[in-house]
């Protein structure tokens, strides 16, 4: 696979790039979470890890979810784990952990804005948008990403919701985002699978075989970027004087982007020196998703999703197995998403109706099933990462997969004992195949520790986190 | 420097349900309808004895007290309507009718306070991104290239007041930096040589290239930053110039990286307003009030003609914003007031980005073209009200409609063909107005079946601009009727057992009726006898005061005589829109004027729109503290 066109530069060193950002006002207002000021990178041998995160909205029917047994899954699983029974010895079911931080305000965005943060979102219908701190996946992209092309992806299905919920006065900004690259800053999903596609995988600008217009073509070549870059940098550093505060912390924003891409380039065109290995295998299954894009259509009309969600494991699984990113999360949903589930047999209507089950029967079983889609999928890419050998495992070995909802019951909407699923072995450090009990009330942030540490980065502790969860090595 | 009134999180116009309320809080007293329940319900711990959290509300001994301290007050309504005081712990929790009581009272103090007790506010907007949209649109005008680069950009998650051009909602992240260099490239590529080298080099020797790359850039620069710019400001963008043609690219390829950098700068990106070192609010520059203008009513960059009367210092003068909001909405970009504000307004933006929809299993008629003919209906409808000047009240009840083919199967018209629209004369009163449309009817179902309750709250809250409070935890759920269980309810009557319990009526009582008068639609928005269950359709409603009413004929009725609450709300609405934020208290003395404005021409909308174009808020820019030197060393 070749390089995008416009990450190469004929430049060899930035220029312009003196500027000391001031911290965004309100970063420093904030209380961080309490990782360590300096967190080490550990270097590793062997085939990089992976961390994926599978999150959906509105949680699970409660009774149908926990196995009976701790230990290795000897008994039947429950109904809405049935479908990961054939990869059930690479997944491990994890219980009792819970994100305390978001035990407060309302029912979804309270849980599902701080689901990978572990802190408490700022209640707002707009102004001081506030998660409370950086995401763990991109504590992790922030500190490792820098190896490979994209520190990170964010992939969704389901368009950004977009108002104020005045049932509970937050704005809808907080339903639509897990990933937080600082606790201001939400990053978007794509849900475009071709754009994602085209971000991580091809070479130059889209070739849009959708929309035949024949661009002309540009004579500008891409080094350039660079030196747009520069410029653009030098502007808004004057820009800046012009503006009050408030203005110049949005301009900040700006400003953080812009490096973040400025100094991607320059990591790419170092990499560029040095052959790219990519498994042959990899590259043949490239062009064939490009061709299952181009042919799936926009993804407008038909109510069962099933097979965009796919296209977009599958751009994960790329990702992963090009090692183009190591850090990935995918939104099945937004928060209170009433996606409608008809196309399941037995399920009439929404799901976020559905979670407000009430305990009425006909709604819990619906429910049921529903979640029960969606550990499918799951069990869908959990499947295919573990056909693919890497190095002396598979892919999924190499990997952690997390799968789970910010509450557990939708009609309680409690953060406590949330459903989470991992898969993949760490790169050789975790024993799946079982259902670890925690201590009750064990932070969640503690699995964002023994993560983190599994990724290469030691933290001294993560937001709410004490300690380890030592049963995951088995 | 002090930060005025930021702390502010609800908008108070219309927090709760002052429509249709039980009993009028203009005539409740402090001192004997609520002094006795803020005893007894907050003052134990809230009180001169104990103040939690700081919060003593008994130094408040009046209704002048409360108003004064109306940002302390803003907060307490707020926590009592969404029931989040008194906490479960109390010893004494309040009825559901004290609790209504207390809270509109509260609203209604806060309604009602003098604006001469606070400072003038234009309120808190921050450099605003510009919107997916707006970015195409303002790439089309500059460049003549229409091939939508921000459709690549990640999709706007806007919020707060309603509205995605809520710019403390938008944000540049990595991805859209990389999509926009890439797409620029595109659009420089696309766009035609002559609109890109506007000024030609009169012979080939560097100097006099350079000197036309400088010309080039100095028009394209002042367009593009929709301002007049300096010349060390230009000089920047020149350098990637020099810098460029150095390296043997030649000289047109070396003016569009400069062009590139100047769309990549954070001045064309964003909508910039300077900072003045100033107390008080300060009235913007012409040229950014003539970006104000073309934002929102074109949701684009402004014409040759704003600018040149910015230049001119001509758009501070009444007359002169009159005359240009005139011409602005005869122009066809107008349209982007039907294509962004309605959706959102009327919520059929989730039909179109496919949120919502009715089961395709059931409802095989809704595809992607009835689902794009029930979202442009109503978009059509408002941009025709625009053009032509008509009432908003039409909104509530017209006696025309906009119909394509879809459409007019949905709503039995015959006669007409072809997916164009064109107006109609109503053949009954079935129709008429934005409530009997089919993507509002269909947006406020569920996938399998109408909602009078959805559909109710539709109405308070897109209609009244008011919000019901959240239901109270541990309330059953209506389910849906087996089928075959003949001994079951319908529907009415199991909403009718569920308004029985007095915690549900207090906002059920005023939600069903309004969605009763609307159960003849089905779920797509046409006509029915009977329900889904095999019901014969019940239309009949009362409201809380008894006032009965049957249908959609009477329903309207019953609106218009609240036609002042309907114009305050779609006043409120699209100020909000114009200001890109939520709106507050302070923002009260706006919405009066308006509400004069209308009165005074007989609910036309383009005074209206003049109205919001001349009022304080959008004319002025609220001071924010000056950084201090290190903040902005370079």
């Amino acid at each position: 696979m070749s390089r995008p066109s416009w990450l190469i530069s004929r430049r060899t060193a930035l220029r312009g790039l003196g500027v000391a950002l001031a911290l965004p006002f309100l970063d420093a207002m904030v209380p961080r979470p309490l990782y360590g000021a300096d967190p080490k990178v550990i270097a590793r041998k062997g085939p990089p890890v992976r961390f994926g995160v599978l999150f959906f909205p509105n949680g699970v029917n409660p009774n149908k979810w926990t196995p009976a047994e701790v230990g290795p899954f000897t008994t039947g699983l429950p109904e809405q784990l049935l479908p990961m029974d054939k990869v059930k010895s690479e997944v491990l079911v994890l219980s009792q952990l819970w994100n305390e931080k978001s035990n407060s305000g309302d029912g979804h965005y309270f849980k599902d804005a701080s689901f990978l943060t572990s802190m408490t979102i700022n209640k707002t219908v707009g102004a001081d948008i506030n998660a409370g701190g950086t995401s763990i996946d991109q504590l992790l992209a922030a500190h490792l990403g820098s190896s490979t092309k994209l520190p990170s992806i964010e992939l969704g299905i389901e368009s950004p919701a977009k108002g104020v919920d005045n049932n509970v006065a937050i704005t809808r900004l907080y339903s639509n985002h897990i990933a937080w690259s600082s606790a201001t800053t939400p990053l978007a999903c794509e849900i475009d699978p071709r754009q994602a596609f085209d971000r991580l995988f091809r070479e130059g600008r889209a070739d849009d075989k959708d929309k035949p217009k024949g661009l002309a073509p540009t004579a500008l070549t891409p080094f350039d970027d660079k030196s747009v870059l520069d410029a653009v940098m030098a502007d808004s550093q004057a820009l800046k004087i012009r503006l009050g505060v408030a203005d110049q912390r949005k301009l900040d924003e700006y400003l953080t982007s812009v490096r973040d891409v400025e100094k991607r380039m320059s990591l790419e065109l170092k990499r560029s020196k040095e052959p790219r290995r990519v498994d042959p295998l990899a590259r043949k299954a490239l062009p064939v998703l490009d061709e299952q894009i181009r042919t799936s259509g926009r993804g407008k009309g038909g109510e069962n999703h099933t097979p965009q969600v796919r296209l977009m494991l599958d751009i994960m699984l790329l990702a992963f197995w090009t090692d183009t990113t190591r850090i990935g999360t995918f939104m099945f949903g937004n928060s209170v998403s009433g996606r409608n589930f008809s196309f399941i047999d037995g399920v009439k209507g929404g799901h976020h109706d559905h979670s407000h089950h009430e305990n009425n029967a006909e709604k819990l079983a619906g429910y049921a099933k529903i979640t029960a889609w969606h550990v499918e999928q799951y069990a869908y890419l959990v499947e295919r990462m573990s056909q693919i050998k890497e190095g002396s495992g598979t892919l999924l070995d190499n990997s952690l997969l997390l799968f789970g909802s910010a509450l557990r019951d939708g009609n309680a909407h409690s953060p406590r004992d949330l459903p989470l699923l991992l898969a993949g072995k760490g790169g050789g450090t975790i024993k799946p195949g079982r259902h670890i009990k925690c201590k009750d009330g064990t932070p969640l942030a503690n699995l964002y520790g023994e993560i983190a540490i599994r990724m290469g980065l030691q933290l001294d502790s993560f937001a709410d986190s004490n300690g380890q969860i030592k049963e995951l090595a088995g | 420097m002090r930060q005025p009134l930021i702390l502010i999180t609800a908008a108070l116009v219309g927090l709760i349900l002052p429509v249709l309320a039980v009993e009028d809080p203009a005539k409740l007293s402090f001192d004997s309808d609520i002094k006795p329940l803020l005893t007894a319900l907050c003052y134990d711990c809230h009180g001169e004895k104990k103040a939690k959290g700081g919060i003593d509300l008994q130094k408040f001994a009046g209704k002048r007290a409360i108003q004064r301290g109306a940002l302390q007050w803003q907060e307490v309504l707020r926590a009592v309507s969404e029931r989040e005081m008194p906490p479960d712990s109390a010893k004494r929790k309040p009825t559901e009718a004290e609790r209504e009581r207390l809270s509109n009272w509260i609203a209604h103090a806060l309604d009602t306070l003098d604006p001469a007790d606070f400072p003038k506010d234009p309120g808190h907007v921050v450099l605003h991104r510009l919107t997916r949209v707006e970015y195409n649109n303002t790439i089309r005008d500059l460049l003549g290239v229409d091939n939508k680069p921000a459709d690549s950009f990640p999709e706007d998650a806007g919020g707060g007041g309603g509205f995605d051009n809520n710019a403390d909602t938008l944000f540049v992240p990595p991805v859209m930096v990389e999509k926009m260099l890439t797409s620029l490239g595109d659009v420089l590529g696309l766009a035609k040589p002559e609109t890109l080298f506007t000024h030609k080099p009169v012979d080939d020797k560097p100097k006099s290239q350079r000197a036309a790359a400088k010309a080039i850039l100095t028009d394209f620069t002042q367009k593009a930053f929709r301002r007049p710019v300096k010349d060390p400001e230009v000089e920047r963008f020149a350098k990637v110039y020099d810098a460029t043609v150095k390296k043997t690219i030649n000289h047109e390829d070396a003016v569009k990286l400069a062009l590139k950098t100047v769309l990549v700068s954070p001045s064309f990106l964003y909508r910039v307003e300077g900072q003045r070192p100033d107390a008080k609010p300060y009235e913007i520059t012409q040229h950014e009030m003539a970006v104000r203008l073309s934002y929102f009513l074109w949701a684009t960059m402004p014409d040759a003609e704003l600018f040149k009367l910015a230049d001119e210092g001509k758009l501070h003068e009444p007359a002169v914003i009159e005359a240009q909001v005139t011409r602005m909405l005869k122009d066809p970009k107008a349209k982007s007031l039907g294509s962004i504000f309605v959706p959102q307004w009327l919520k059929t933006e989730e039909l179109r980005r496919g949120r919502k929809a009715p089961d395709s299993g059931k409802y095989p008629a809704y595809n992607d073209r009835m689902r794009d003919a029930m979202c442009d209906e109503p978009e059509v409808f408002f941009n025709e009200l625009v053009v032509k000047n008509r009432s908003i009240l039409d909104l509530i009840d017209s006696d025309y409609l906009y119909v394509n083919e879809d459409l007019a199967k949905i709503y039995d018209i015959s006669g007409v063909r072809g997916s164009e629209f064109r107006e109609v004369k109503r053949p009954d009163d079935k129709r008429g107005g934005v409530l009997t449309m089919a993507g509002v009817l269909t947006v406020t179902s569920h996938p399998h079946r109408t909602s009078p309750v959805l559909r109710g709250v539709w109405v308070l809250e897109q209609i009244f601009n008011s919000h019901p409070p959240p239901p109270p935890p541990n309330v059953p759920a209506l389910d849906d009727k087996k089928e075959g269980d003949k001994k079951d309810l319908t529907l009415r009557q199991r909403l009718e057992k569920h308004r029985e319990d007095p915690t549900c009526a207090t906002c059920h009582a005023r939600i069903d009726p309004l969605g009763f008068a609307l159960q003849h639609y089905d779920l797509m928005g046409g006509w029915r006898a009977r329900d889904e269950f095999g019901s014969p359709i019940d239309a009949n409603g009362a409201l809380i005061n008894g006032e009965k009413f049957s249908g959609i004929g009477e329903l309207r009725k019953v609106l218009m005589t609240r036609k002042a609450e309907f114009a305050r709300g779609v006043t409120s609405r699209l100020l909000s829109f114009a200001l890109g934020r939520g709106l507050e208290f302070y923002d009260r003395p706006t919405v009066n004027e308006l509400m004069t404005v209308l009165d005074q021409n007989g609910y036309k909308i383009q005074p209206l729109i003049v109205g919001i174009a001349k009022s304080f808020p959008f004319r002025y820019k609220r001071n924010q503290p000056v950084s201090s030197p290190q903040e902005v060393s370079q």
